[in-house]
């Protein structure tokens, strides 16, 4: 070897190593870099005047960010900035030019502004990095402009997951937050891949998803997507596109999408798409689970065409269908009987009571009728019985064929609505058979422990509980402050002995009041008792009064695949409620109670007609001075609605 | 062996002995290990209900002076200092800065790591940085602190943003997008990519304004004078942002308001009184002032705020949204003893 090529290696080996050393620092670089050359096209917006909170949220009065989409003026900021209506927006510029700047248009599907400011100039456009380009691990870089002075602020992480919150959003580890809301997640090449939102994938209000600031878990929304429908944009708001279909089951990840109801009016009515169709495909896409139609419904927008794939019989169809922002109510249709829970049931659903003056009754039908046959429909059990209903609407005229004494027999119905009126005098709730002769599960008072929840809860199982029988589930939620789970269970113990209802008591965390995110708490226990007990699905009532009024509310609204009734006593419909809409396989019904006259009851009473509006059935009634509420009213109204 | 292997042999000795000589950018690994000794975990008084017992420290002398957060926990006058080998020290609190919020103890010990302040370095936006503390007091006796990464998310002052934080430190922080700043993280140190020393990480602070928490450190730049002053036994001084003798106000400028009726009433103009500053002026009723010398003002209580810290012989600059526009205006206010002003 001569000293010369030994020398070449020597100098090969340092090199080498030096350069491995300024990866580090090249990279830092870099992700710096990559924030500087999107920061032109991130502005500092700040709002003037207007609500400093919304319910018990805090808004932010703070500065936030915006990215220009267009050069003419138009920006893109998140929802949450705009959440509290301010009186006036500046908006500050790169180069530290202020302008005012007048809210276009809202996108409610994605939680967006549109903001406009009148330029001379036209503005920088970001360069755009494309959804295809993006792979989930790659660096993420924040760029947000809130900070004072003319100095970006930015935070550094990856790209967690692309198409999330129903195919609207990419997710970011980079920390995500009231700083950087509106502003734009870069790629390392400083191309804009989004803009930075708040979003919740069981929620579309504009505040859900704030409560993960700076949790490793942020979204944005792809600049692709906001550019492709910039044009629509500007005209007017976005809204999430529908198809105006329900679904058979309830079992969203397990089930076939088949269809239950198209809805009247809507855009699959109107196409043919009727019950039992089956989709097979949206947009060419394959869909063979429900929750795969969401996934592709989810990006679209009201005004968006899609095409739908179905299977009718042994015939498959193909509609271009556009979507709509706003379907007509769906309302129930009643036939007015209760089904019977006998332990051996015959094949039909056996009538077990008939509603004085409902379509039952008219056409005669009688306790210990089966119904084997409704509209066209074979139906063997409760459960089919209430899918080939909630395809009808009230009003309908149909044909209901049903067995008496071996004799079968067809008559017509004319169906009606659901009632909305205490029932009266229903027989016992499950037939007199001798007791279970298994184990059974321990009974009375029990205590519920969540392993990963610091609430407390109390449940209280009947002692003639029979786990042969599904059983109603009342959860009383404790007025905080005024009244312990303990003391709620025992207010409610006799009744419900006598009545055979379940009861849950879940702890408030603090005594001051529920708080909002504590549905899920309240979730999670009813879920933890149906682990362990017989329950059935179509009888869970969440009852409270006053503040656990709302609170009821609350969890029924959050949860409408689980909750069927809510009852409240002095208790208004909270302001921040979730879409309330009437859905024909998740039904849910209200009872509500006042005590005094006021303006709580002048409110309580527009709540009612709220939820009439969107087709819901409310039972209301005024309790007299002084008078209290008759537990073995409700439980019996909890007890019939099983109702078909 | 050759004279050539011999050479082969020396110089490879020479490049692997590199990174420990120069130490141009060693590894994390490396970087962490050599930062751990200097810093300590400082056990008090305080423990009140709920409140930590415990915060964090570094080391700036060989002779056991210890850096650290000015808080509750030193509020004997004592605390225990345990070091990175887990041997214990009575530290006794030589002097604190509550401006700062930053304080010495002094323990008995000789020959230790430490940082010197000297050599600290600054950091920009998007700087890699590495954050040591106690937090939640996780380390325990001869454990080393916990380390956090992130960036330095911005450079920024905390008196440009009046009314969002409670703090009497009033300079220049990092914000930084690491959890850095929960309970006993404060008095941390925070280095660069190389274990320089660039900052102290600061106590808890809530962000009023968007109801976040805020993750900073203070530059060891803004600290270093005080803590010279502080070994000197000299107090350190300040110039103070004290209120004007004589402030400018809205009486001064002859504007009316819209009734202040809410906490957030924005700053409409009611009316301008005839002959002031205000009327003669191209302001009108219905402007929205937005601006108050350049800086954004949201509400009426805001404005007041504002005009109260600008001397009233000096102009004010007023920006008001009228429509769509801007519109600047510059007003002389009228002073008390010398009325007349145009």
């Amino acid at each position: 070897m001569s000293r010369l090529s030994l020398l070449f290696m020597l100098l090969g080996a340092l090199q080498s190593w030096c350069l491995a050393q300024d990866i580090e620092s090249l990279e830092q670089d870099a992700l710096y870099e990559a924030a500087r050359r999107a920061a032109p096209s991130v502005v500092r917006i700040e709002t003037i005047g207007g609500l400093d909170r919304i319910g018990e949220q805090l808004i932010s009065s703070a500065p936030v960010s915006g990215v220009i989409v267009d050069p003419a003026g138009y920006i893109v900021s998140s929802a949450f900035n705009f959440k509290n209506q301010p009186s006036s927006i500046l908006v500050e510029l790169a180069d530290g030019t202020r302008k005012t700047a007048k809210i276009v248009s809202r996108n409610h599907s994605r939680q967006l502004v549109l903001l406009k400011v009148d330029v001379e100039t036209p503005m920088p456009m970001p360069r755009v990095a494309t959804k295809s380009s993006l792979r989930v691990g790659q660096w993420a870089i924040t760029v947000g402009r809130t900070l004072p002075g003319d100095e970006i602020n930015m935070t550094v992480g990856i790209v967690s997951a692309k198409e999330r919150i129903w195919g609207r959003a990419v997710q970011t580890d980079a920390n995500v937050s009231p700083a950087n809301y509106g502003g734009a997640l870069v790629d390392v090449t400083g191309a804009i891949v989004g803009v930075l939102v708040p979003l919740s994938p069981t929620s579309s209000e504009v505040l859900a998803g704030a409560e993960w600031y700076d949790s490793g878990i942020g979204f944005a929304v792809p600049m692709e997507d906001i550019l492709a429908s910039l044009a629509r944009w500007k005209e007017g708001d976005l809204h999430r596109g529908l198809l105006g279909i329900a679904l058979q089951g309830s079992d969203e990840y397990g089930t076939e999408p088949v269809v239950a109801l198209s809805r009247p009016k809507s855009p699959a009515r109107d196409a043919g798409i009727v019950a039992d169709d089956k989709i097979l495909r949206l947009n060419g896409k394959r869909v063979r689970r429900q929750v795969e139609l969401r996934h592709v419904l989810g990006p679209l927008y009201a005004g968006d065409h899609v095409t739908v794939t179905y299977q009718r019989g042994d015939e498959t169809f193909e509609k271009d269908i556009e979507l709509t922002d706003k379907l007509e109510p769906y309302e129930h249709a009643f036939l007015g009987i209760l089904p019977s829970r006998e332990l051996e049931p015959k094949n039909g659903v056996e009538v077990r009571y008939v509603y004085p003056a409902s379509p039952a009754d008219e056409c005669g039908l009688q306790l210990g009728d089966s119904i084997i046959k409704l509209a066209g429909h074979a139906v063997s059990d409760a459960s089919g019985l209430r899918t080939a209903l909630a395809a009808l609407e009230p009003e309908t005229e149909i044909q209901l064929t049903f067995r008496r004494a071996e004799q079968e027999q067809t008559v017509d119905v004319r169906l009606n609505r659901l009632p909305e009126t205490f029932p009266t005098a229903l027989p016992a709730p499950y037939p007199d058979v001798p007791p279970p002769n298994e184990n059974l599960p321990a009974l009375g008072r029990i205590n519920i422990k969540l392993p990963e929840e610091a609430g407390d809860c109390l449940a209280y199982v009947p002692q003639s509980y029979d786990p042969r029988f599904a059983h109603s589930l009342l959860v009383v939620l404790p007025v905080p402050g005024q009244q312990t789970a303990e003391e709620a269970i025992q207010a409610w113990r006799d009744v419900s002995e006598a009545q055979r209802v379940l009861l849950l008591a879940p702890e408030p965390q603090s005594k001051r009041g529920w708080r909002p995110d504590e549905v899920t708490f309240v979730r999670k226990t009813i879920d933890n008792l149906k682990g362990s007990y017989r329950i059935d699905a179509e009888r869970i009532l969440v009852h409270g009064v006053s503040n656990s009024g709302s609170m009821a509310y609350l969890v029924a609204l959050n949860h409408r695949d689980l909750i069927r009734g809510v009852s409240v006593v002095d208790a208004p419909l909270p302001s921040r409620s979730p879409l309330i809409l009437n859905e024909p396989t998740r039904r849910l019904a209200a009872v509500i109670t006042t005590s005094k006259s006021g303006p709580l009851a002048a409110r309580m009473a527009a709540d009612a007609t709220r939820l009439r509006n969107v087709k819901l059935p409310v039972v209301t009634h005024k309790l007299e001075n002084g008078g209290k509420l008759d537990q073995a009213q409700l439980l019996q109204w909890l007890d019939s609605l099983d109702r078909l | 062996m050759t004279r050539c292997g011999l050479t082969l042999l020396c110089s490879l000795m020479a490049v692997s002995a590199l990174p420990a000589v120069e130490s141009k950018s060693p590894s994390y690994a490396d970087v962490i290990r050599s930062v751990q000794p200097r810093m300590v975990k400082v056990f008090g008084s305080g423990g009140l209900r709920s409140l930590e017992t415990y915060q964090s420290g570094f080391l700036i002398s060989a002779d056991g002076h210890v850096l650290t957060a000015w808080s509750y926990v030193l509020d004997t006058g004592e605390a225990t200092i345990m070091l990175d080998d887990g041997r214990r020290f009575e530290g006794k609190l030589l002097s604190a800065d509550p401006r700062t919020e930053i304080a010495i103890l002094k323990i008995d010990a000789t020959g230790l790591p430490f940082f010197d302040l000297a050599k600290a370095s600054s950091l920009r936006t998007g700087r890699r940085v590495l954050a040591f503390s106690n937090l939640y007091g996780v380390a325990t006796g001869s454990e080393p602190t916990s380390v956090q990464h992130g960036v330095v998310s911005g450079v920024t002052n905390l008196a440009a943003r009046r009314g969002s934080f409670e703090t009497p430190y009033r300079g220049t922080v990092y914000v930084l997008d690491a959890m850095s700043n929960n309970a006993g993280a404060a008095g941390g140190a925070l280095t660069d990519s190389r274990g320089r020393l660039s900052g102290i990480l600061g106590k808890e602070l809530r962000d009023a304004k968007t109801n976040t928490w805020l993750n900073y450190a203070v530059p060891i730049s803004a600290i270093r004078p005080v803590v010279t002053a502080l070994l000197a036994g000299k107090p350190p001084t300040f110039e103070d942002d004290e209120l004007p003798e004589e402030s400018a106000n809205l009486e001064r400028l002859g504007i009316l308001l819209i009734p202040n009726v809410l906490r957030n009433t924005p700053p409409f103009i009611d009316a301008l009184v005839p002959d002031t500053p205000g009327a003669l002026s191209a302001l009108k009723p219905d402007d929205l002032i937005v601006l108050v010398n350049g800086q954004t003002v949201q509400t009426q209580a805001a404005l007041l705020e504002m005009l109260r810290r600008i001397d009233a012989v000096d102009a004010v600059r007023l920006t008001v949204v009228r429509d769509t526009d801007l519109v600047d205006v510059t007003l002389k206010p009228i002073l008390a003893r010398a009325p007349e002003t145009k």
